[in-house]
């Protein structure tokens, strides 16, 4: 049996109505129900909304928080981190959009194009000496004593199909190159639109930056680079 | 922050469902996206959905897959689409 997205009774005090009407959207969404992120925006999008804002100002971006068309992008985002994390929301904690607001910064951060988040793949590209193209693939050949390595190969195998662990690993290169259009490259040699390529790199970063928040064993690729909140 | 200063946009909601949905290989996201669109917005489940347009369990599933296209779409759920005004067929039909 599904869980129902129907309204719960009205008991006369707004701020519980609102409390269990955001646990039944959590639970319906925690089902894997995409159908609940729609009430959730369109019902309680201010609280995101304003969530959206907090973190906007916490960067000074103000140019932006006067972009009502930014926040409104921002806001979905910020709805698809919740949809993405529904399933380990407390419904006796915090509300989601609090619960949720270091993956809401991360994602934040990653579509106004904060500097803390710029793509550090050094380590990566200092497993070669060739640029571009012809270099070895820094995959290649696995250093077992090489942690950082060997956990994103990890969490790349448990968190993407093969096709997409191919995909990220030819992005991650080409970025790590310094190829200004890591996409289009990746696109061009895989037979891939750049669009596709954007959405799955996204697609599995996503998923990956999940796993690094469920399992601690991964917490050293979040300290820094693409992984990084 | 006051939710009557505050109106989000579901088609654009809608359109950013339909990507990632394309990402995840679905063949008609458009169509799969309105479905799950509508559906979250007049506050049904899945099974209450099917019921009301008298599909299969199934079907619905197919359908908010991205297995049928948008000119193969049940007509209630369009209709519904269309009664909704916070939602643009002509925009969301891509």
């Amino acid at each position: 049996m599904s869980t129902t997205l129907s309204t719960t009774p009205n008991t006369g005090d707004p701020a519980l109505d609102e409390r269990r009407r955001l646990v039944t959207l959590m639970a319906a969404m925690a089902e894997g129900d995409q159908g609940a992120v729609f009430a959730l925006v369109a019902e309680l999008g201010h609280h995101l909304a304003g969530a959206v804002r907090a973190q906007l100002r916490s960067y000074g971006r103000h140019d932006l928080l006067r972009d009502d068309r930014e926040i409104e992008g921002l806001v979905l985002t910020a709805a698809f981190e919740i949809l993405d994390r529904a399933g380990s929301w407390d419904p006796d904690g915090a509300p989601p959009w609090v619960w949720a607001g270091q993956a809401i910064r991360a994602a934040v951060v990653r579509e106004i194009g904060h500097a803390t988040v710029e793509l550090d793949t050094d380590w990566l590209a200092g497993r070669t000496t060739e640029p571009f193209g012809r270099a070895p693939d820094p995959f290649d050949g696995t250093d077992p004593f090489d942690l950082r390595l060997r956990l994103l190969l990890e969490a790349l195998t448990v968190s993407a199909s093969d096709r997409d662990q191919e995909v990220v690993r030819q992005f991650l290169v080409q970025k790590a190159y310094g190829d200004p259009s890591p996409s289009r490259t990746v696109a061009d040699d895989l037979g891939l639109s750049a669009q596709n390529v954007r959405q799955i790199v996204s697609r599995v970063r996503r998923r990956m930056q999940a796993l690094l928040v469920a399992d601690d064993r991964y917490r050293l690729l979040g300290e820094s680079g693409w992984l990084a909140a | 922050m006051d939710p009557d200063r505050w109106s989000s946009d579901l088609n654009l909601l809608c359109e950013k469902l339909a990507t990632r949905l394309a990402g995840d290989g679905a063949t008609h996201p458009n169509a799969a996206a309105l479905t799950i669109a509508v559906r979250g917005l007049q506050g049904s489940s899945p099974q209450e959905f099917a019921e009301q347009l008298g599909l299969g369990p199934a079907e619905l599933l197919g359908i908010e897959s991205g297995d049928v296209a948008f000119a193969d779409l049940p007509p209630t759920i369009l209709a519904l689409a269309e009664g909704d005004d916070r939602l643009d067929l002509d925009r969301l039909r891509g």
